[in-house]
């Protein structure tokens, strides 16, 4: 029991940072971003690839690089190619694919096993306390917090501001002599980079890599998400973003006592995409509702 | 002083719906003036103005600005010195972040990554002041909540918080209810005479384009058919002005919808 509630608790903060990241490209910048799932792996493949050759603490910092890099690669061809939002996500992806094999060196699956890293580090440090038991937690919280705190501040900027009005009113963008190309590039860059963090602790804490981590990635965060949007629905960033924490939390949870009840793991996504497209639709169908409602009473009043 | 030399804008070119928005336009604004538009829809009053705010990019002429070209400048780059507002009174303002964050982004105080801070708020209050809406205690009120004509307020105030050197105004009182049309237009005004702004305003109304600054340009097919100093404007009755505007525009007077009061 005690080892289901800390991997569904891991599981939720990690998927966490991916959720965050999109708080800002999907909630914030108002663009769908669809390369979440390659840019994850991505994150996961350099993590690992990182930390094989020696270089534990180097591991993060270059996937969240490999994100950024991801990140301004899909901006670039929205904003300055012209490729619809939607499809350079899809175009980036496919190519990802080819290039995440390649960091991998040839191959789609890496074994972190014996391999050293900030999770193996951690437990070290708190080897002979009582937090042994759940290092790699705090490390997860560690991250999640840092993220939390730096978008909080962040979306209050200046630029940040810039980010969020390219995403509410385009044109008012220009009007403010601010390029709408430059925040939305700023904004995939930094979402990206979150979308690899995640990727890479995912990836270190399973202690394994394969080129299938990030599918369907995308629609998991969304889920968690909308979830996390329906706990809260307002503009304060300092319980939104809280909340899209929760969101992820709640997620994970009640997957995990659907797997206690038996359902088999590979419902996962299934359910998540029931989750994604129930959220999506329930306050578009209410709205329909009484109109369909009055629909029905003309009509018998005709008949009549 | 901002010139505009044979200025030519075709829609659509090469089609059956080819349209000749502006057709060879040459025009002089010099500093300080307010210039009232008028003509009929389809005149090219709204192209020109997109066109010195750089929406659009005219096919042929230049725009000189105080004797730089920015013809082909883009929005953004000559948004810090050309404010425009729009008949829509939502295009000017971002709906979901609040008032002091929609003030922020047009004042642009501090750098790119600080924030909000006390004396920016409280020089947005004492801007806000003027307006006499009581917006100046509702900072942190989303702007989407507010109503046309406020908003409306609040653009020309973002608009003119850094003093432009020129201000385009597309009929922006046309959506708001007469009472709030001249509210928002006297605040254009002040605003306007307080700070010597070089103005455009496009406007239907033809006694407001008599009352309302020192010149008056009648635009028809792409072309200014009449340029009136301050003086020849005061000279001018509304019917005369009328009159003017169906000898020249008889043409097409007869299907063209035209909104005269």
């Amino acid at each position: 029991m005690f080892s289901l509630i800390t991997t569904t608790l891991e599981l939720a903060f990690i998927g966490s940072l991916t959720v965050l990241a999109l708080y800002l490209s999907y909630l914030t910048l108002n663009v769908c971003d669809l390369s979440t799932d390659g840019c994850f792996t991505l994150g996961a493949s350099t993590a690992a690839v990182v930390s094989l050759s020696g270089h534990p603490f180097l591991a993060v910092p270059a996937a969240m690089i490999a994100g950024i890099l991801s990140g301004l690669v899909v901006s670039v061809m929205q904003t300055y190619l012209g490729i619809n939002s939607l499809l350079s996500g899809i175009i980036l992806n496919t190519a990802l694919y080819s290039v995440n094999i390649f960091v991998m060196g040839n191959t789609s699956l890496l074994n972190l096993n014996k391999t050293p890293t900030i999770y193996t580090a951690a437990k070290q440090l708190f080897e002979n306390s009582f937090l042994s038991a759940v290092s790699f937690l705090i490390v997860d919280i560690f991250f999640v917090c840092a993220v939390v705190f730096f978008l909080y501040r962040f979306l209050k900027t200046r630029i940040g501001l810039g980010i969020r009005a390219t995403g509410d009113n385009p044109f008012m963008v220009e009007a403010s002599s601010i390029d709408p190309r430059i925040t939305s590039i700023i904004a995939l860059c930094i979402s990206g980079s979150f979308t690899a963090l995640s990727g890479a602790l995912l990836g270190l804490s399973q202690k394994s890599v394969n080129i299938d981590i990030g599918n369907g990635m995308v629609t998991i965060a969304l889920a968690s998400l909308l979830i996390g949007r329906i706990l809260y629905h307002g503009n304060n960033h300092a319980i939104g973003l809280p909340c899209c924490v929760l969101g992820s939390l709640v997620f994970r949870s009640v997957y995990a006592a659907a797997l206690r009840m038996n359902m088999p793991a590979y419902m996962l996504k299934l359910v998540s995409a029931c989750i994604v497209a129930v959220t999506i639709c329930v306050p578009y169908i209410r709205k329909q509702l009484p109109f369909f409602a009055r629909k029905r009473v003309i009509a018998r009043g005709a008949r009549s | 002083m901002i010139e505009i030399r044979n200025m030519t804008k075709i829609f659509n070119e090469g089609t059956v719906n080819e349209k000749t928005a502006l057709d060879d336009l040459n025009l002089t604004i010099n500093d300080g003036d307010f210039i009232c538009m008028i003509g009929a829809n389809g005149s090219g009053k709204s192209t020109l103005l997109n066109c010195l705010s750089g929406a659009i990019i005219p096919e042929k002429g230049n725009i000189i600005m105080d004797g730089k070209d920015i013809t082909l400048l883009t929005q953004h780059e000559r948004a810090h010195e050309i404010g425009h507002l729009f008949q829509d009174p939502m295009a000017g303002t971002a709906p979901h972040m609040t008032i002091e964050e929609n003030l922020a982004l047009a004042a642009k105080n501090g750098s790119w990554l600080s924030k909000i801070s006390e004396s920016d708020r409280s020089f947005f209050r004492e801007k806000l002041k003027k307006l006499d809406m009581d917006l100046e205690n509702r900072l942190k009120m989303e702007v989407g909540v507010l109503s046309g004509g406020m908003r409306q307020a609040l653009t020309l105030i973002m608009n003119t918080i850094k003093t432009p050197k020129l201000l385009l105004l597309d009929e922006h009182t046309a959506a708001l209810d007469p009472e709030t049309a001249d509210k928002v237009l006297k605040l254009t005004k002040e605003t306007v005479d307080e700070k010597n702004i070089t103005c455009v305003m496009i406007t239907h109304n033809m006694q407001t384009a008599i009352d309302m600054g020192n010149r008056l340009i009648m635009m028809n097919e792409g072309k200014i058919i009449l340029d009136l100093n301050k003086e020849e404007k005061e000279k001018m009755s509304i019917d005369e002005l009328r009159d003017l505007f169906r000898l020249n525009t008889s043409s097409q007077l007869d299907d063209d919808r035209m909104i005269l009061l």
